[in-house]
């Protein structure tokens, strides 16, 4: 917790703190935007390997600070997600957790709002998107409903800024206010209290401290919630009268119930909750979803269910990538021009080396970064689309079938098809997932989904080395080992390092909305930000260190006299440090048939795959060839057999991915060794595979 | 108040609700239920994480479901809910069908 000093700008009002927390479409996310604006900034917590986002909001002369909880549906410890707000919540002592819910779905919504005020700190709740459910015919009496819940209630329209104002004032008012911490007050039931009141005293014997009332863990206990036992078997041990009590009291309610005492308690919430919702909710008929089933029917339908999800995504990723292109080559053209004004404005003779790590480095490298964004941005774009539409739920439903079998989640699907256009954006759209294995594990074998800057240098090597009729075939089946290896892979990890039983998939399917252009933007704009920010330095300063690997050290003058510009560049890279390791790494790569020229080219490749093309120009005297180049597919017909060809195209499609990707993979997984894992252990694999391809290969030749 | 806060059964359109079965009498999970088809829960099968996790979506015996979709996985209505159950989970949830 940070330390707070009273600001005297603040006029001696006190600063306050706020949790905003809800379900995970209760619309919480356009709610944190609306109220802090662009002040955000990514919060860090002991323990929190999710990212928590905070911002800040001026109000009443107080300053407000306001951290965006992950969004849950309980607060059991089920997933990182529901644990990293529980302790957030009672370690960091919020002076008010707002509890978003979705107005048109109250009942479900208020099981997690029930669970913050179990946890005793000050709730207010936040009654969004109350214009559906007004327009459902819900008549919602917010003032008994309080008195039930003994909170404060505001109704909201997140998107169209209706009731923030409110929000801020209640949210103030709330914080100024003392609270005496109090045990809940949702009664459980006859059966269910006694056993608590047999549970708690034995609680209060002992030297637990867990900030909290005693009641609170003695139904945690019940519940068999296993952050909290594991914690009161540390303290108490194993054979202590808490633990043998609470095995009676679990006995008896099975006894009494038939039920285990997770199911009881569950219903003892939401018992109250539907109880309060009776007297206090006017509802009509059931509308919201005759539209939605509607169109369910022919969007979820077995036999058009997945060409049109196929349809919809290949339409959706040709655009962006089409779209995409002419930023890219703006911003390219840029930043060529900026060089060049550079190189022409630059005195002549002064600095040279100076000038080439500017130019060269510096801005290649800023100029790297951030052609990647219109790519992003519109990608990021599609997403939300699909995500504010409503069509992702139907999505995964439609994958779930065939994701099942790899043992990942129908909503993985989404990153791996995006996996084609860039690898980046991939990885970046694993929060979606839930679950911290899933997402792990699609994020490993992401690289193995071809992305677009390594089409290149197949179309170099395939025109260069297979007859026209060849082309098509060869191409699908590099795409087609990829995925392959991918599958393989991801069953792998889910049975060792993600051990455990598949994340099951429950999610809601919220009716079909019209997403507003509003949240769009915005749910683009922060993700587009984010990915700018987080890899943005990380990759300019890699981008900076090939650069000098590839450029020194220099070869003297008389090496270069007499050369023609192709050639001088040629000597340079071969005399680099990237050209030393190239081929002093020779022998370690002729069993897989690569020479040292492919080698050094390889090394250049880590900045950006597509720069693979470019090196291999360089390293063959031919200048920065493209990939349609044919002197340099002259070149390398001359020098490689299709065998070599073949597999140079496999290694460049398994091993180690782009500098970007590696970064991209640090920054989401939140540990670097899972990057390093990845960009490791995909690279030991290309090698033996293609190890394997090419010995193979070679025999099968001999025998021929 | 106190009213509000006995056992109140969720299920008010289906009338009162039948005490969980004790004895599997005629249920069956939900993989064998067809679209259009409700139910009640009775069971689920599982650890106390998979429960907590489903009664947190509104999943938990003695709720009313019907069942929009199944092609493994199901598309399942509570009340004005939709939810996606998955191909792992189908067949963890024991429900007793309405005739």
């Amino acid at each position: 917790m940070t330390v707070v000093a009273i600001d005297m700008t603040n006029g001696g009002h006190k600063p306050v703190t706020i949790a905003l927390a809800g379900n995970p479409n209760s619309g919480k996310t356009t709610i944190f935007n609306a109220l802090t604006g662009s002040r955000h900034h990514v919060g860090n917590y002991p323990g929190v390997t999710v990212e928590v986002e905070e911002g800040s909001f001026r109000h009443k002369g107080h300053e407000v600070t306001v951290v965006d909880l992950p969004g849950t549906y309980s607060l059991t410890a089920h997933s990182a997600d529901e644990l990293v707000a529980r302790n957030y919540v009672m370690h960091e002592d919020p002076d008010v957790v707002v509890c978003v819910l979705d107005s048109s779905n109250l009942e479900r919504h208020l099981y997690l709002a029930v669970q913050f005020m179990e946890l005793e700190v000050p709730v207010v709740l936040a009654f969004n998107m109350s214009d559906i459910a007004g327009a459902k015919g819900q008549d919602i009496d917010t003032s008994l409903l309080s008195r039930f819940f003994d909170a404060r209630i505001v109704s909201l329209v997140g998107h169209k800024g209706v009731g923030l104002e409110v929000l801020k004032d209640t949210i103030v008012e709330v914080s100024d206010q003392e609270h005496p911490r109090k045990p809940t007050y949702i009664s459980y039931g006859r059966e269910v209290e006694a056993e608590l009141s047999r549970l708690i005293p034995r609680l209060e014997e002992t030297s637990l401290d867990y900030g909290i009332h005693p009641r609170w863990l003695a139904i945690k206990l019940l519940e068999g919630d296993e952050s909290v036992t594991t914690y009161v078997k540390d303290v108490c041990g194993e054979s202590s009268d808490v633990l043998s009590e609470l095995g009676k009291s679990v006995n008896r309610i099975n006894v009494h119930f038939g039920d285990t005492p997770e199911v009881v308690i569950a219903d003892g919430r939401y018992g109250f909750i539907s109880g309060a919702c009776q007297e206090a909710v006017n509802m009509t008929v059931e509308t919201r979803h005759s539209m939605s089933d509607r169109i369910d029917e022919l969007l979820t339908s077995n036999i058009l269910g997945i060409p049109i999800f196929l349809g919809l995504m290949y339409l959706l990723f040709k655009m962006t990538f089409t779209m995409g292109e002419y930023p890219m080559v703006w911003i390219e053209n840029l930043f060529s021009w900026i060089s060049s004004t550079v190189v022409q404005s630059w005195p002549e003779g002064v600095a040279d080396p100076m000038r080439s790590l500017i130019v060269d480095g510096v801005i290649a490298g800023v100029g790297g970064v951030l052609v990647f964004v219109p790519t992003i941005v519109l990608l990021f774009f599609a997403i939300a689309l699909l995500e504010d539409s409503g069509y992702m739920a139907r999505a995964a439903f439609i994958m779930d079938g065939l994701m099942h079998k790899i043992g990942l989640h129908g909503k993985s699907f989404i990153p791996m098809l995006i996996g084609f256009g860039c690898t980046v954006p991939a990885i970046m759209a694993t929060r979606m997932l839930e679950s911290r294995r899933d997402r792990l594990s699609t994020m490993l074998v992401l690289p193995l989904f071809s992305c677009g800057a390594r089409l290149p240098i197949y179309t170099l090597f395939i025109g260069a080395f297979f007859a026209d009729k060849w082309r098509t075939p060869m191409l699908m089946m590099i795409y087609l080992i990829g995925i392959a290896i991918a599958v393989i892979l991801a069953r792998l990890l889910r049975a060792t390092l993600f051990k455990g039983e598949a994340e099951a998939l429950v999610m809601d399917l919220p009716p079909y909305r019209l997403p507003t252009f509003k949240g769009l933007m915005e749910h683009t704009w922060d993700r587009a930000w984010l990915f700018v920010r987080k890899a943005g330095t990380v990759i300019v300063v890699i981008s900076m260190i090939l650069w000098v690997l590839t450029s020194y050290p220099k070869p003297g003058e008389d090496k270069l006299e007499g050369l023609n510009a192709e050639d001088a560049a040629q000597v340079e890279l071969s005399y680099s440090v990237a050209g030393r390791i190239g081929k002093s790494f020779e022998p370690v790569m002729k069993p897989v048939g690569f020479d040292w020229k492919t080698t050094t080219a390889l090394i250049g490749a880590v900045a950006a795959k597509e720069v693979f093309v470019a090196q291999l120009g360089i390293v063959n005297s031919l200048g920065e060839g493209g990939a349609t180049s044919e002197p340099l597919r002259e070149v390398l017909r001359r020098q490689y057999s299709p065998l070599q060809a073949f597999c140079i195209m496999l290694f460049c499609l398994i091993s180690v991915p782009c500098a970007v990707t590696v970064v991209a993979t640090w920054k989401e997984s939140g540990a670097w060794y899972w990057a390093a894992l990845q960009a490791v252990g995909l690279t030991l694999l290309a090698y033996i595979i293609t190890f394997i391809v090419y010995q193979g290969g070679m025999l099968i030749g001999k025998v021929v | 108040m106190k009213d509000l806060c006995r056992w109140i059964s969720r299920n008010e359109d289906a009338g009162k609700a039948d005490p969980p079965a004790a004895g599997g009498e005629a249920t069956v999970s939900l993989r064998d239920m067809k679209a259009g088809e409700s139910a009640t829960v009775v069971e689920i099968h599982g650890g106390g994480g998979l429960v907590r996790r489903l009664a947190s979506m509104g999943i938990l015996p003695g709720v009313r479901v019907r069942v929009v979709k199944n092609s493994g996985s199901i598309i399942l209505a509570i009340k004005d809910n939709r939810l996606v159950i998955g191909r792992g989970m189908v067949k963890k949830v024991l429900v007793k069908p309405e005739e």
